[in-house]
């Protein structure tokens, strides 16, 4: 029978579709919630935001090549941890996984959480008219504190319901995103400035009993603020000097990474670029479109400065400035001024939340799969990869996750120690663990041939060269670039190097974390027999 | 550590027996629960098994994973972990049987909901689910497809489950077109190997496959096709209409 097939192993129909990862990785760089948060906080910069972001994505592009190759070499639950432990070896691989995939995710959900209170709690709470509650949530350290907690919560749950609900759950939270987003853009394109003002002013007001003149007066705090970013241009190397900041919201197509041995066919390089990359694409040509549309209605020096009123109020710079209005310049918000309809504004604030709920799973659920694959190596209690029996909860690696979390998130949310100024540190320890897979991933072909020779991806060369290595060494110069302006920060733009005790304190702390847990380990292990280096030298199996 | 067809079979009734005595719905499926629908041992069908396959209910997983540790087996952990909601693997202490666990669903190039059929036999799925579970393998091997032909030679089909329940598989494929167009495909793969000059089964055997398969085309004919269904015909196979299975080595 020359049309029968042969078969040698278990089949399989893995949790994910490649549909799931491109939508968990276009989450993964969610425009409404990590690109406004941070776009919001850039308001000080003098290079384009436009430039900045096609510049940005460009680069990343060479990431997600690297990413993709590694995952169509080794697809494997864990990912980073999975191929630096065995590429680089297992001190390197134990240490750079588990403090980019796991430790400095604590200080995420705080960032998780101020974005649950300005994206989903205050425009939920004030288009129903709790005004009060809405303030409380927008102003308080403690409702940026229950916030956190709520968040914690929330993605508990989501972790416990697992892989292929959670799919269901972004599936759902990215078509009516989109939905909320389209009608956000056409209020925005069918606006105008004057009819934006008058119903910025109006609302403020009514919604939350701000003094007349709000827009005027944002004007002049975010002025006071030295708010300045332009739209476009403002010369390359200023363009440059934006892109760090603005990675906080797009360095990230490749979250899914650690998640791709529950994905179907991850052998398949191409179409993991497509998943990524794709991802990559609309996100980058969203942000253009929307950032366009606010220019059009609510203008974009407007914008910049309301960002600039807020920020610079809520991080501490003038206490006194309080914000003329006084929740986070949201612009789904704002482009619901632009409508008297309040079943359209109850709609467009609804389904923007969304954004927010299809992308939390994000903040542990990656990490739930690097703690599982050390904890297969032996690196960490076999306890944290068991799952509760009545429940199907991994009970032991949340916690791992949310107990640390609700410390930092009362650090941050309540600035002991200076911690609210750490926000960019969530993305500098996780460059440096992203350094660490691209380092694995240029010298792949020349430490483990025989394993990149088998691989789909031994075909793809350039000159000669394999494409992993080249698109590695180009990624690899972007976030040495990244690592340079974030610690040694020459032009005092980051708030987070060598100039901010606090957060080198911070981050070296993490690493001596995990050099601790994984000497600790690797010296307990041996008393008992079990050789680490032996068990990490061989690929896990799938 | 290799095992007879006889010790499988008996390592087979003993976990469903004994899973029934702690009031776990278990049931085989697989080559082995095939084998077990056999009239005679025919020489055209013989095969190795390597396996033992079964389902349990999805309400009684957290029982189950008990009981296997009971019966003397231990998990694949990580196996488990990441996929046990759907699929599990476990392996007999101190041989390499390996037991491979299908949850609620038979999920493969197509979904077959086992969740409320398990009652209908004692020790394996009913036989319409498990003629299915054959027949819905796009890249189908010659293994699969004895085991399809011999289903069809050794079970009259009829409008029960003592039979192969042709008001079964027609609920089944007139919800899904995918699989009505899977299965299609295979029992015509099945009418090309008995019709082989060279096929080992006698006249009245391929007469015999050959009338119940076209008793199957014929109910999917007849059957009702929702709107949803009709439309998909409509598209056909130019969009895929199945999952992909990968081979998952361990």
């Amino acid at each position: 029978m020359s049309d029968l097939f042969v078969r040698k192993a278990t089949g399989l129909v893995r949790s994910w579709s490649v549909f799931d990862a491109f939508v968990y990785a276009l989450f993964s760089i969610n425009l409404i919630t990590l690109g406004l948060y941070s776009f919001s906080q850039m308001y000080y910069f003098s290079g384009g935001m436009i430039d900045a972001l096609i510049i940005a994505a460009i680069f990343i592009f060479f990431e997600v090549v690297v990413y993709s190759a590694l995952i169509a070499v080794m697809p494997r639950s864990g990912g980073d941890y999975v191929w630096q432990s065995r590429i680089l070896g297992g001190a390197v691989g134990f240490i750079l996984a588990v403090t980019g995939w796991w430790f400095i995710l604590w200080l995420w959900v705080p960032l998780y959480g101020d974005m649950f209170r300005h994206i989903v709690l205050v425009p939920i709470l004030s288009v129903f008219g709790a005004k009060d509650l809405a303030l409380w949530f927008a102003g308080t350290q403690k409702g940026a504190f229950t916030a956190s907690v709520l968040t914690i919560t929330i993605v508990s749950i989501f972790i416990a319901l697992g892989m292929k609900t959670y799919a269901r759950i972004q599936k759902v939270s990215f078509y009516g995103g989109m939905l909320g987003l389209l009608i956000v853009i056409i209020l925005l394109l069918t606006g105008n400035p004057e009819s934006f003002k008058t119903a910025f002013d109006a609302n403020a007001t009514a919604m939350f009993g701000a003094a007349p003149g709000a827009y005027d007066a944002t004007v002049q705090l975010g002025t006071d603020a030295g708010a300045a970013t332009p739209f476009s241009g403002g010369g390359l190397a200023a363009v440059f000097l934006v892109i760090p900041y603005l990675v906080f919201f797009n360095l990230w197509p490749n979250w899914g990474a650690t998640l791709y041995g529950e994905v179907r066919g991850a052998t398949d390089f191409k179409r993991n670029i497509s998943g990524m990359g794709w991802a990559l694409g609309i996100t980058t040509l969203l942000g253009i479109v929307l950032l366009f549309a606010i220019k059009k209605t609510i203008g974009w020096d407007f914008y910049v400065q309301a960002g600039g009123a807020w920020w610079n109020y809520a991080w501490g710079f003038a206490p006194d400035a309080t914000p003329a209005f006084p929740v986070w310049p949201y612009p789904a918000l704002l482009a619901s001024f632009l409508t008297n309809s309040s079943i359209l504004r109850i709609l467009v604030v609804v389904l923007m939340s969304l954004w927010w709920f299809g992308w939390s799973g994000t903040v542990f659920l990656s990490s739930t799969r690097v703690i599982f694959a050390a904890a297969f190596d032996r690196l960490l209690p076999e306890k944290v990869a068991e799952v509760d029996e009545r429940t199907g909860t991994p009970i032991w690696a949340l916690l791992l996750m949310v107990v640390p979390s609700v410390v930092v998130a009362y650090m941050f949310n309540f600035n002991i120690a200076n911690f609210a100024s750490l926000t960019l540190c969530s993305t500098l320890v996780i460059a440096v663990t992203y350094l660490g897979t691209t380092i694995a991933a240029i010298i792949l072909p020349y430490k483990k041939p025989d394993l990149y020779k088998a691989s789909p991806i031994a075909k793809y060369n350039i000159f000669g060269i394999p494409l992993i290595t080249v698109a590695g060494l180009i990624f690899g110069g972007f976030l040495v670039f990244l690592l340079y302006q974030w610690l040694i920060d020459p032009n005092a733009l980051y708030g987070i190097g060598i100039k901010n005790t606090s957060s080198i304190i911070y981050m070296l702390a993490n690493y001596a974390l995990a050099a601790i847990i994984y000497f600790g380990f690797k010296a307990y292990r041996k008393n008992k027999g079990i050789d680490l280096d032996k068990v990490q030298s061989e690929i896990p199996v799938e | 550590m290799t095992f007879t067809q006889q010790e499988l079979l008996a390592e087979l009734h003993r976990l469903v027996q004994t899973a029934e005595t702690k009031g776990i719905q278990l049931r085989a499926i697989g080559g082995l629960a095939v084998r077990l629908h056999y009239a005679d041992d025919h020489p055209a069908f013989k095969r190795d098994y390597p396996d033992l396959d079964f389902v349990v209910v999805r309400k009684q997983r957290r029982e189950f994973e008990a009981f296997m540790a009971e019966a003397g087996y231990s998990p694949n952990k990580q196996f488990n972990l990441l996929n046990g909601a759907h699929r599990q693997i476990y392996f007999q202490n101190g041989s390499e049987l390996k037991v491979d666990i299908f949850v609620g669903d038979f999920e493969m190039c197509h979904k077959i909901s086992l969740e409320d059929r398990l009652t209908a036999d004692p020790l394996t799925i009913p036989l319409a689910e498990l003629l299915l579970s054959k027949a819905q393998v796009v890249e189908i091997n010659r293994k699969d497809l004895l085991d399809l032909t011999s289903l069809l030679l050794f079970n009259a089909t009829g409008d029960d489950d003592s039979r192969i329940n042709l008001t079964q598989l027609a609920r089944l494929c007139s919800a899904d077109w995918g699989l009505y167009k899977t299965v299609s495909i295979n029992l015509g793969r099945v009418a090309d190997l008995v019709s082989k000059a060279d096929s080992p089964l006698t006249d009245s055997e391929r007469a015999a496959i050959l009338a119940r398969s076209q008793e199957i085309l014929k109910t999917f004919e007849s059957m009702p096709k929702p709107l949803a269904w009709q439309i998909r015909d409509r598209v056909g196979t130019r969009v895929k209409w199945y999952e992909e299975v990968e081979e998952v080595a361990r």
